[in-house]
């Protein structure tokens, strides 16, 4: 007897189909609000979830915690950004050589550290660390960078093919956020489904057997890793281009790379929802603590903030989506969970 | 024709000598069983042999050429699957996926492979368990479907890590069928073991090891009468057949 091969469309899948659906055709109508306001917020959570994809793109399948992400990020911003101004360099075209730059960078680090062995908490550690160095070369290199004041691109005017839109055409930059983070989840889904992703969940589950099924494991963990960081750069193009402003500290510093990994963390690392559910779950906190907190409690909502999400991470572990998947999966009749001895 | 050769391998593990010149002929299309009490080196020689560790001294031909100096995937494209001791499944993915990444290294397609996977967990009789995750299976079920996991490559040699260790009689008079079946899809098998009952009946040929050395070679009879073995390994002859 030969196992049915899955039915590709189950009355589930349609129904996340649906609301797929749905939520796409309320995010690109959210402009027609003409809320300005409103748009930030959403831009601000499209620029949290998309970092933290491009994170989980890596750092989600390998489960090699990469701490250093913002590294990736500073690269994107500080290289389209430099190319702009000294040789007025269009930032769309920045954004593919920040990309290369990045994906360079991150590809030599993954493979000095794996080649070397050098895993869990250690290969976490000299991700931070190299995101610090950096950090610290930028504030060093004041010709380049303008070291600690950070850089300032100067308004010249709504130009479509400079990435530049300023605050009448707001919702171009909205656009812009909201097609990068579609696209980026949508690498993350393909890479799911394809050989790349089961090899790298192969290596994930156990690396010497995965080498015993003639997988390179080394090869692999690298390319995901270049795929990632040059995403990662994007975003730091986008970021540069929308806030027309941004210095080392704010770039690259702790919270920043703290930013990109908790709302995968939050929402579930591994799954190409996780990052989308979390980054939403952390910006909807906030908003609604701050606003139902008096503004004179100084640190009271971040208190509030804190511990709500103590609570998750203490029910939901693998974060929000594993979470419910396993529900699913405990509840669907179709599926055995565990099996005796054969 | 010899498939897989050892010349005078040797590994040492600071002043220990885990493998002192080992030499062994693996024939084409047979079973080979390799015995030997704990801590004597069968596994090493398993390790040495996929890539997972440098020898020391010897060579390793597998094939006709050399495989010494090959990283683990090198030597498993050449056509040689192996399992472990201590299984390594994975547990964040279904049997039917555990089984799949082998076939996916003849195919991109992930139908083509899980049908692939599919044929070959019905080849064992584990269909059954294929939509079960890897951490849920008994530790029999995971020997069987890490043995699945690298049938899926179409491997010319298979080395075979203790596949009945913690197997109950029932499940050991199935996997030693399983392992003819193996045999006669035309793969040849190197295989450790400890249950001497089923080492025996199934292998056609037996190497004995023993404080990294290789004791007595031979077929399983000659092998079991012989006084060196005996007194390593076997204890008494009454036991044995």
């Amino acid at each position: 007897m030969t196992p049915e091969l899955k039915t590709p469309f189950s009355p589930r899948k349609n129904m996340g189909v649906v609301l797929a659906i749905i939520a796409i055709a309320f995010f690109i109508g959210l402009p027609l609000l003409k809320n300005n306001f409103l748009l930030s917020i959403v831009m601000e959570m499209f620029l949290l979830a998309y970092l933290g994809q491009t994170w989980n793109i890596f750092s989600g399948s390998t489960g090699l915690l990469s701490f250093g992400h913002a590294a990736f990020f500073g690269i994107g911003a500080y290289t389209s950004t430099i190319l702009l101004l000294k040789f007025n360099l269009s930032p769309w075209i920045g954004m593919l050589v920040g990309g290369l730059l990045s994906a360079c960078v991150g590809m030599a680090i993954a493979y000095l550290s794996l080649r070397y062995k050098v895993r869990g908490v250690f290969f976490a550690l000299g991700a931070l660390a190299c995101s610090e160095f950096i950090r610290l070369l930028t504030l060093a290199w004041i010709p380049l960078t303008n070291g600690a004041q950070g850089i300032m691109i100067p308004w010249k005017g709504e130009n479509l093919l400079m990435f530049a839109f300023g605050v009448r055409k707001k919702y171009l930059s909205y656009y812009v956020i909201l097609i990068m983070l579609a696209l980026c989840s949508y690498i993350a889904y393909k890479i799911k489904k394809s050989r790349l992703g089961y090899y790298l969940a192969a290596i994930n589950g156990n690396e010497d057997a995965a080498e015993m099924l003639g997988i390179h494991a080394l090869k692999y963990q690298v390319m995901t890793m270049g795929i990632s960081t040059f995403l990662a750069a994007w975003a730091g193009t986008f970021y540069a281009q929308y806030y027309q402003h941004f210095e080392p500290d704010v770039i690259f510093g702790a919270m920043r790379n703290f930013n990109i990994i908790f709302p995968v963390v939050l929402g579930g690392s591994g799954t190409v929802l996780g990052p989308i559910v979390g980054a939403v779950i952390l910006q909807g906190f906030e908003g609604i603590v701050r606003n139902i907190i008096p503004s004179n409690w100084y640190g009271v909502p971040r208190i509030f903030y804190g511990l709500i999400l103590v609570i998750l991470m203490m029910y939901m572990p693998g974060g929000i989506v594993n979470f419910v998947k396993r529900k699913l999966r405990h509840s669907s009749p179709e599926k055995k969970t565990s099996a005796g001895g054969k | 024709m010899s498939l897989l050769t050892l010349n005078n391998v040797s590994k040492n593990f600071g002043g220990l000598k885990a493998l002192s010149d080992v030499s062994i002929d693996v024939e084409e299309g047979k079973i080979t069983g390799i015995i030997g009490p704990n801590g004597s080196g069968k596994t090493t020689l398993f390790n040495v042999i996929t890539g997972f560790m440098k020898p020391n001294g010897g060579d390793i031909i597998f094939d006709g050429k050399s495989i010494l100096n090959l990283k683990p995937h090198e030597i498993s494209n050449r056509g040689l699957g192996r399992t472990f001791q201590i299984v390594k499944i994975f547990g964040n993915l279904t049997v039917v996926e555990n089984v799949m990444i082998g076939a996916l290294h003849y195919t991109s397609h992930l139908a083509e492979a899980r049908k692939e996977a599919c044929r070959v967990l019905d080849f064992l009789n584990l269909s059954e368990l294929s939509d079960v995750y890897g951490d849920a299976l008994t530790i029999s079920s995971r020997k069987q479907v890490e043995m699945a996991r690298a049938l899926t490559l179409k491997p010319k040699l298979l080395l075979l890590d203790e596949p009945g260790g913690g197997m109950n009689p029932t499940e050991v008079d199935e996997l030693m069928g399983q392992l003819s079946k193996i045999k006669k899809s035309g793969i040849t098998i190197v295989v450790i073991e400890h249950i001497m009952k089923a080492i025996m009946g199934v292998s056609d040929r037996i190497v004995a090891i023993n404080y990294g050395k290789v004791i007595a070679k031979g077929t399983p009879k000659e092998v079991s009468m012989n006084e060196e073995v005996i007194s390593a390994y076997l204890g008494d002859t009454v036991n044995v057949l």
